[in-house]
């Protein structure tokens, strides 16, 4: 490592031999940089097995076509179920494995009218935690990961590490319906649990679009007179669900290496996110939490999570730094090369674990007992 | 941000954009300064470009890697005339302290505290600063620029060290200077009242220290902050990648960022002492700690690993990272994000620190 003793805020410090006028011009006035091509090598820092993963998630997400692909927005009914089914099937093979690493019982069922998977480690529920319980949103843009496949894949590690109750939820999404249905379904098993549970024993955490949703739902609680529950955790997100990711740093994994999570075929995927909201008002903090400080404000502790290699890290790490300043108990993990949704789907390497045994310890320390 | 790419338009059956061991091939992009900036950040960035390029006009050479003795006592000269004064001033202009110089437990050493002294709260409390640059440069200079804004704000006395560093000296002379000074400090503040802060090679600083004072089985201090490094050696991690990837973009011939420092010898780099995160004996030992980057710092990567593995200890470990600001970026008083910076750092010792 090289290092001078002086600060190079955003703009490359670089060693230099050359003079001011040789050098090639290659920083605009704006501080755009431009940067020569270059090849991104597996990070040195990453265990046998995160590289392993990684290869293979590189090679999946290059692939054309990589995940099944939604139907068109006013495709019938039938489409729609294929497409769920193709999406549980290619999702499959990671839920065998978590649940091969992280023995669990899953109990699917309906609660308060919601089809929910109930997840207890196999050991039972810690004692401590008989008197609380998590709640996941899962992860797929408002549109994809209906049933409760993917949303397990999320649920199961955190069960049976922190020896406690997760509940995954089969949430009302785009294309069938749109904004608050999400938050209707979430307000829903929350009174339901509420029966049994104390508000601040409670715990929610989402990723992706489901952090959106764990957001979203927190101000849509508040509004409808319910106590907020003890802790939320908001993973690989911003929690906006406003497209935003492009215009950080972590926003070159999404638009400049080539695929990221996405492939060409993909590419019209990010549309039928703006589905699910597009009748939301912008202005409106139940729909667009970010809209306000106040309502930020009243947050219970908040975990953010993301990767450096995940397009939303940026926007995390600025919530991260709003909610302080907003007097919020918010705290923020950062897996090194972690990928959108890495910590779910890096199934079986320590960093995932970590991850996972992280906010299972968070969600310990921040839920009343 | 602007980018010349969209998203590759045609798609074959075997993506030439990567291999099968995980590397990415990137072709050429634009970076544009982060979204999240405010115009007034972007407005003192680019400022600070040219500012920059004046200091490369006045000292050629002493922003390149020094290849020897003499290249490294001649930076120091042109860092102390061109850089540091203009700096400091601005620090001082905005945070009013007091400095004065002292030798404690033998290490020269600098108090820096606020002009109208100590709040009540901090009477039994103490800071210890250990300066940046690259354990070669930053003596006295660096310490006041790290030490100014969090003495003025958080009214805490502060002692910056000025601890021996290459190439006059090597590992372990720092850690046994701070060692010293902390092992004389003790003899009027209870360990549980200290806290050690670091940016960058202070940081590394940070985390010898601790190891050493715990080879000393010294009661460690209360707290510590490793800002901008960690734990853990910086090699091959994400940051770097990306930060070779800035870098090379504006010099002629590829720079590799991996340079050992003189401080520093080869097999230094597996020596727990020296890098305490390949120990977690040792880790899971340290106090409370503060860990702060930006996502343009090449060290980036070492303050996630070192939380990462104090959190997975049980250590208790709080990470702060800013947006498209890089290494070291808080030593501007100006930037609104420093600001943000300080109020972190004052705000985690005024609450670990139990000054009683």
């Amino acid at each position: 490592m090289t290092e001078n003793g002086k600060a190079t805020a955003g703009v490359a410090a670089t060693q230099r031999t050359d003079t001011a006028e040789e050098r090639p011009s290659c920083i605009d006035p704006d501080g755009t940089l431009h940067i020569h091509e270059l090849t991104i090598p597996p990070s040195e820092l990453w265990s046998s097995e995160f590289t392993e993963f990684y290869a293979k998630w590189v090679v999946q997400v290059s692939a054309p076509c990589a995940f099944p692909q939604s139907p068109p927005r006013s495709a019938p009914k039938a489409e729609w179920d294929k497409f769920d089914e193709l999406n549980c099937a290619y999702h499959a093979e990671c839920l065998a494995r978590v649940l091969e690493r992280y023995p669990v019982d899953v109990v699917d069922t309906q609660l308060a009218g919601v089809r929910v998977g109930i997840v207890s480690p196999k050991e039972g529920i810690a004692p401590k935690n008989r008197s609380r319980v998590l709640i996941n949103l899962h992860a797929g843009g408002f549109v994809s990961n209906r049933g409760l496949v993917f949303g397990q894949i999320e649920s199961i590690p955190v069960a049976s590490i922190g020896q406690i109750k997760v509940i995954t939820l089969d949430y009302r999404q785009a294309p069938f319906y749109g904004y608050p249905a999400a938050s209707e379904d979430v307000e829903a098993l929350y009174k339901e649990l509420l029966e049994q549970y104390e508000p601040d024993a409670i715990g929610i955490f989402g990723c992706s679009a489901g952090a959106v949703l764990t957001a979203q739902v927190l101000v849509w609680l508040h509004a409808k007179g319910l106590p907020r529950p003890g802790a939320v955790g908001i993973f690989s997100s911003g929690p906006s669900p406003n497209w935003v990711c492009r215009k950080g740093d972590s926003g070159v994994w999404l638009l400049n290496i080539p695929r990221s999570t996405l492939s060409e075929a993909d590419n019209a995927a990010l549309e039928p996110i703006e589905w699910y909201m597009e009748d939301a008002d912008l202005n409106d903090p139940k729909a667009y939490p970010e809209s306000s400080d106040v309502e930020l404000a009243k947050f219970p502790p908040t975990l953010l999570l993301s990767g450096t290699r995940d397009f939303t890290m940026s926007e995390a790490i600025v919530m991260h730094a709003r909610l302080l300043k907003l007097g919020v108990d918010s705290s923020l993990y950062i897996m090194e090369g972690a990928p959108h949704a890495g910590h779910a789907i890096a199934v079986g390497t320590p960093e995932a674990h970590d991850a996972h045994a992280y906010v299972a310890r968070w969600f310990d320390e921040h839920l009343a007992r | 941000m602007t980018t010349k790419r969209r998203f590759p338009v045609e798609s074959s059956s075997a993506s030439p954009d990567s291999d099968n061991e995980g590397s990415i091939h990137v072709e050429a992009f634009d970076l544009a300064l982060s979204g999240f900036l405010s115009a007034e950040t972007r407005a003192i960035l680019k400022r600070q470009s040219k500012e920059f390029e004046e200091l490369q006009e006045a000292c050629p050479g002493a922003y390149n890697a020094p290849a020897s003795e003499v290249d490294v006592l001649s930076a120091r000269r042109c860092h102390e005339e061109h850089f540091y004064p203009a700096l400091i001033e601005r620090q001082r202009a905005r945070y009013e302290v007091t400095i004065e110089p002292k030798t404690i437990g033998g290490v020269a050493t600098e108090i820096i505290a606020p002009v109208e002294g100590v709040a009540v709260a901090n009477r039994r409390r103490l800071l210890i600063n250990l300066h940046g640059g690259g354990f070669i440069y930053g003596g006295r200079w660096g310490g006041q620029t790290e030490s100014i804004p969090i003495a003025a704000l958080g009214k805490f006395k502060i002692v910056s060290v000025d601890y021996r560093k290459a190439p006059e000296h090597h590992f372990p002379a720092a850690s046994e200077d701070v060692a010293a000074v902390y092992k004389s400090l003790l003899a009027d503040y209870r360990p549980e009242n200290i806290g050690i802060y670091g940016c960058s090679a202070g940081a590394f600083l940070t985390a010898q220290s601790v190891a050493w004072i715990l080879k000393e089985e010294l009661p460690v201090p209360g707290a510590i902050g490793m800002f901008c490094a960690g734990a853990f050696p910086s090699g091959g991690g994400d940051s770097e990648h990306l930060w070779a990837a800035i870098n090379g973009s504006c010099s002629v011939t590829s720079s590799k960022s991996t340079k050992k420092f003189a401080y520093f010898i080869d097999k230094d780099l597996e020596n727990p002492l020296a890098f305490p995160g390949l120990d977690p004996r040792i880790m899971v030992r340290f106090p409370d700690s503060l860990l702060i980057a930006s996502t343009r710092d090449f060290l980036m990567s070492s303050v996630l690993a070192t939380h990462r593995q104090l959190v997975s200890l049980g250590v208790k470990a709080e990470l702060h990272v800013w947006e498209g600001l890089g290494h070291a970026f808080f030593v501007e008083p100006d930037l609104p994000e420093s600001r943000e910076v300080y109020d972190v750092i004052v705000r985690f010792f005024d609450e670990q620190l139990s000054g009683e």
